[in-house]
């Protein structure tokens, strides 16, 4: 059993994460927030939220933390916006992010498909050992944003396409995980993909 | 890819779920929880719930168990004056905020709304009727007529940022009559999602729209009813996209996340 965090710091569907790790059962659920920054073996960055606005939210004290447990090895998963903000910048705004992996947010361009990308997708997955049923499965996404990865030691594990556009929907760096659709709001396949990413 | 979504619409008041034809003569339908819970079971990718009653604390209530029972995402529509009334739904977990009678008279709201969340997070609903070929639209449950015509609104509020728009038409609702795909072809071109609702038939008919157009449905009575009636309440889900795949996998998932 893992103690998992989910930074609470006033954006995001917490409470949803919350759930959702809750029915997986993999360990104490903890919501940490500045008087509460406790150590722990899995953080969460949740998603849903504006790069600039949420990027306002993380603080040095919070900044700190979150270096601190990359440091310690502990592992990190940034969701959708969450998984936005481990880069530096964002064209949504010009707040600053994490600074983790080297790269871009960028606007989804082109005409041919709507933005936001709303809509469950089957990702690409790039020679990564997973099971089938995960692999071969719809995740939730909604986002007008995507994450240019130039990072030579973070790779992308699975991806889609949409309006031309390759866009990174899992990535790793080490210790650090960022998926851009939401596997909270991804029914049973999303939980299993939870479990598998946290007990990796 | 198609990504085309089918969104079951939960219509309650005061914390009950109903189903009207027209926008008027409610039916009670038992319980939005539930509800909602049995679209997630299905699989189904987003759900939408709408208010009649606005914020109420029995709504507030209902939201919050929605969120922690369901694995899907969750749209709320329905009283929402104030960016504190928008932080209050967000806060309950929420991944989406519907607005419509205030998208006609306070676009700061909006504006503050997707600067703060997101585009993604921010949905405005249209209603309209259609008399001699032209379009009205209407606010308020579907009571008050506005001014603005819908190619004007529309391109107000996608300049506002706003992610994605639900066009419903009044004279379909509950009717079972077949769906007003006509207006696509009344409105210019945006660049968001779009979604119709009102009067879709079947499910041949939902296969059909889904399958061959770039837009997502939303559902009421359909989903609702086995018969074109208001008394065989049965809930059902059905996206084309999805089925074979789920029912795959299922089996494999449950015994993966029982282990």
């Amino acid at each position: 059993m893992k103690k998992i965090g989910i930074l609470n710091i006033g954006y995001g569907n917490v409470n949803r994460l919350k759930s959702s790790l809750q029915k997986i059962n993999l360990g104490e659920i903890v919501l940490v927030n500045k008087n509460n920054l406790c150590e722990v073996e899995v953080l969460f960055l949740p998603g849903v939220g504006n790069f600039h606005e949420v990027s306002k939210l993380y603080d040095k004290m919070i900044r700190n933390y979150i270096i601190n447990h990359i440091d310690n090895g502990s592992k990190v998963i940034g969701i959708c916006v969450g998984m936005q903000l481990l880069f530096s910048s964002s064209e949504e705004g010009n707040g600053y992010g994490l600074n983790l992996i080297d790269g871009k947010v960028k606007k989804i361009l082109g005409n041919e498909e709507p933005v936001p990308n709303i809509g469950q997708l089957i990702p690409i997955w790039q020679n990564f050992i997973i099971p089938e049923f995960i692999k071969e499965n719809y995740y939730y996404h909604t986002h007008s944003y995507y994450c240019n990865v130039t990072d030579k030691n973070c790779s992308v594990l699975a991806s889609i396409n949409y309006n031309k556009i390759s866009i990174p929907v899992i990535i790793k760096k080490n210790n650090l995980l960022g998926f851009q659709f939401h596997p909270e709001l991804s029914n049973y396949q999303g939980l299993a993909l939870l479990k598998y990413f946290v007990n990796e | 890819m198609n990504s085309n979504r089918t969104i079951p619409i939960l219509l309650t008041d005061k914390g009950k779920l109903l189903k009207g034809k027209k926008f008027k003569n409610h039916v009670y339908c038992g319980d939005p929880i539930n509800a909602a819970r049995v679209f997630s079971e299905f699989n189904c990718s987003e759900i939408a719930y709408f208010s009649r009653s606005g914020l109420d604390s029995k709504t507030l209530q209902i939201l919050d168990k929605i969120v922690r029972h369901t694995m899907c995402s969750f749209a709320y529509g329905g009283g929402l004056c104030s960016i504190d009334d928008v932080n209050t739904v967000f806060k309950l977990g929420v991944e989406k905020c519907i607005f419509n009678s205030i998208a006609y008279q306070d676009l700061d709201l909006i504006k503050n709304a997707v600067l703060r969340y997101g585009s993604q997070a921010i949905c405005v609903s249209v209603d309209y009727k259609i008399f001699n070929e032209k379009i009205y639209l209407y606010s308020k449950n579907g009571t008050k007529l506005e001014g603005i015509k819908l190619n004007e609104h529309l391109s107000k509020l996608v300049d506002l940022g706003v992610g994605e728009v639900i066009l419903s038409n009044i004279d379909k609702d509950g009717t079972r009559s077949g769906i007003d795909l006509n207006i696509l072809k009344n409105i210019n071109p945006i660049p968001i999602p779009i979604i119709i609702s009102g009067g879709l038939s079947s499910r041949s008919e939902l296969k059909d729209i889904i399958e061959n157009n770039q837009v997502s449905l939303g559902v009421g009575h359909l989903f609702m009813f086995m018969n074109n009636d208001f008394k065989s309440n049965l809930l059902s889900y059905f996206n084309p996209n999805f089925k074979s795949i789920f029912s795959k996998y299922l089996q494999t998932l449950n015994s993966y996340l029982n282990e």
